[in-house]
């Protein structure tokens, strides 16, 4: 297969689209091909990209345990092996790659860092933050993947609860007329009776953003659609199942984005 | 074996699971076969944790691409066809804990595919689906659309690329 082959095929190879056959030639190409490399690794992770288009459907119940019970009884591979990020593997070239940083091969791949989460955090929602202060204080730590949200942002404000400043961050960006809301140690609630529910205020009148879904270790997220020139505030308050038309309680929960 | 991976596990099951079923659903339209899916995929996920940097990429990509791949694999069961190899697939991806602000990116980012897949035309994307969610080869898209090859080709192409160009600014690598 040559390159103008290869370039004909990308959009099928990314898909897994191709026969048997041509998949083949197209693996081939790919080993001595840098440029064809790169740019099917790039196709193949838009295609991946697909997977978000599918709805989400909550599972039956039960699922979850079985999951649980087979992870029990299941032992994980004991020898850490290091992926690359990029890294595009074939076989018999595990033995070639690179060991993994000692530091790096110790960390639990599972261990969970909610206090590094909760530090920046707490940085960030000390007050209203404009952008520059966001980068700057993201460049000071080694959390970015934090910095990754905040690049497009127009500005981040504080989510404050019962007058404390920690109760999490909204991300607005101005040009898609969107904010991103992540809360940190909201309680959970009784699914069965109670839900909560965004909404945005101004001038005293709330109209409903939707409800926000229930929270998990405290946190729970969602992107809503929000103008910051027709309103100013961001409330959460706790509604019957399903939300209600106009706010029934005080708010939890209020941002002045 | 550690307690406190197995509740990791289990957290990244409350934030991931209904989106990994919610796939598998799709692809399969049957819903204990997408269990199965997805039981599978947390399974693979767990037993190779020790494999991945915990620093890089995302834990939910990983877990997507796996149920994908084991969902293609049950309809290509059930119709009788040989399962093809995977393709490079799940290292592509290396992972990381279940973080609030991964979860967050994987909100906004599902949002942008989401308009990316509404800018690319109708003819594209009805065979961009048929490759990814029917796991048809290009072939049997032609056949089953009554096209030339060389059409599905062009528009399997042009259709990815307008969801790359559109994604390229808006999803942050
Ligand atoms: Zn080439």
């Amino acid at each position: 297969m040559n390159c103008e082959e290869a370039e004909d095929l990308l959009g099928a190879w990314a898909l897994d689209a191709l026969t048997d056959d041509e998949r083949g030639e197209m693996a081939a190409h790919l080993r001595s091909c840098a440029r064809h490399a790169a740019a099917a690794a790039d196709w193949r992770a838009t295609a991946a990209r697909l997977a978000a288009t599918a709805d989400v459907v909550a599972p039956p119940p039960a699922l979850r345990s079985r999951v649980l019970q087979a992870i029990a009884a299941t032992p994980q591979d004991g020898v850490a092996r290091p992926v690359l990020a990029g890294a595009i593997p074939r076989a018999g070239d595990q033995q070639r790659r690179r060991p993994p940083p000692v530091a790096a091969a110790r960390r639990r791949f599972f261990e969970l860092r909610p206090a590094a989460w909760a530090a920046v955090a707490a940085v960030l929602v000390a007050a209203v933050i404009g952008l520059g202060a966001w980068n700057a204080v993201l460049q000071r730590r080694s959390g970015a993947d934090v910095g990754r949200l905040a690049t497009r942002a127009s500005s981040v404000s504080a989510l404050r609860m019962n007058g404390t400043q920690n109760a999490g961050v909204v991300v607005y960006y101005a040009n898609e007329k969107k904010a991103l809301i992540v809360t940190d140690g909201l309680p959970a609630l009784n699914a069965a009776t109670q839900t909560y529910q965004l909404w945005a205020i101004s001038g005293g009148r709330a109209r409903s953003l939707g409800l926000l879904p229930a929270p998990v270790g405290g946190s729970s997220v969602a992107v809503v659609p929000f103008d910051a020139g027709s309103a100013q505030r961001i409330a959460v308050t706790v509604e019957p199942p399903g939300g209600s038309a106009q706010p029934t309680t005080p708010p939890v929960l209020v941002a002045d984005v | 074996m550690q307690q406190g991976d197995q509740e990791a596990v289990a957290l990244l099951y409350e934030r991931y699971g209904g989106a990994a079923y919610g796939l598998a659903y799709r692809i399969t339209s049957d819903g204990s076969a997408a269990e199965d899916v997805v039981q599978d995929a947390f399974v693979s996920l767990w037993k190779q944790a020790p494999r991945f940097d915990p620093e890089r990429g995302q834990v939910r990509s990983w877990l997507m691409t796996i149920v994908h791949h084991r969902a293609i694999d049950a309809v290509r069961r059930r119709k009788g066809r040989n399962e093809r190899a995977l393709p490079e697939g799940p290292e592509e991806f290396v992972a990381t804990r279940g973080r609030p602000e991964e979860l967050a990116e994987w909100t906004l980012e599902a949002e942008a595919v989401r308009e990316a897949v509404r800018q690319v035309p109708d003819e594209q994307r009805r065979t961009i689906e048929m490759a990814y969610f029917e796991g048809l080869t290009h072939v049997e898209i032609a056949e089953r659309m009554a096209v030339p090859l060389g059409t599905v080709k062009s528009r399997l192409r042009i259709g990815l690329e307008k969801m790359r160009a559109y994604l390229r600014p808006r999803v942050v690598e």
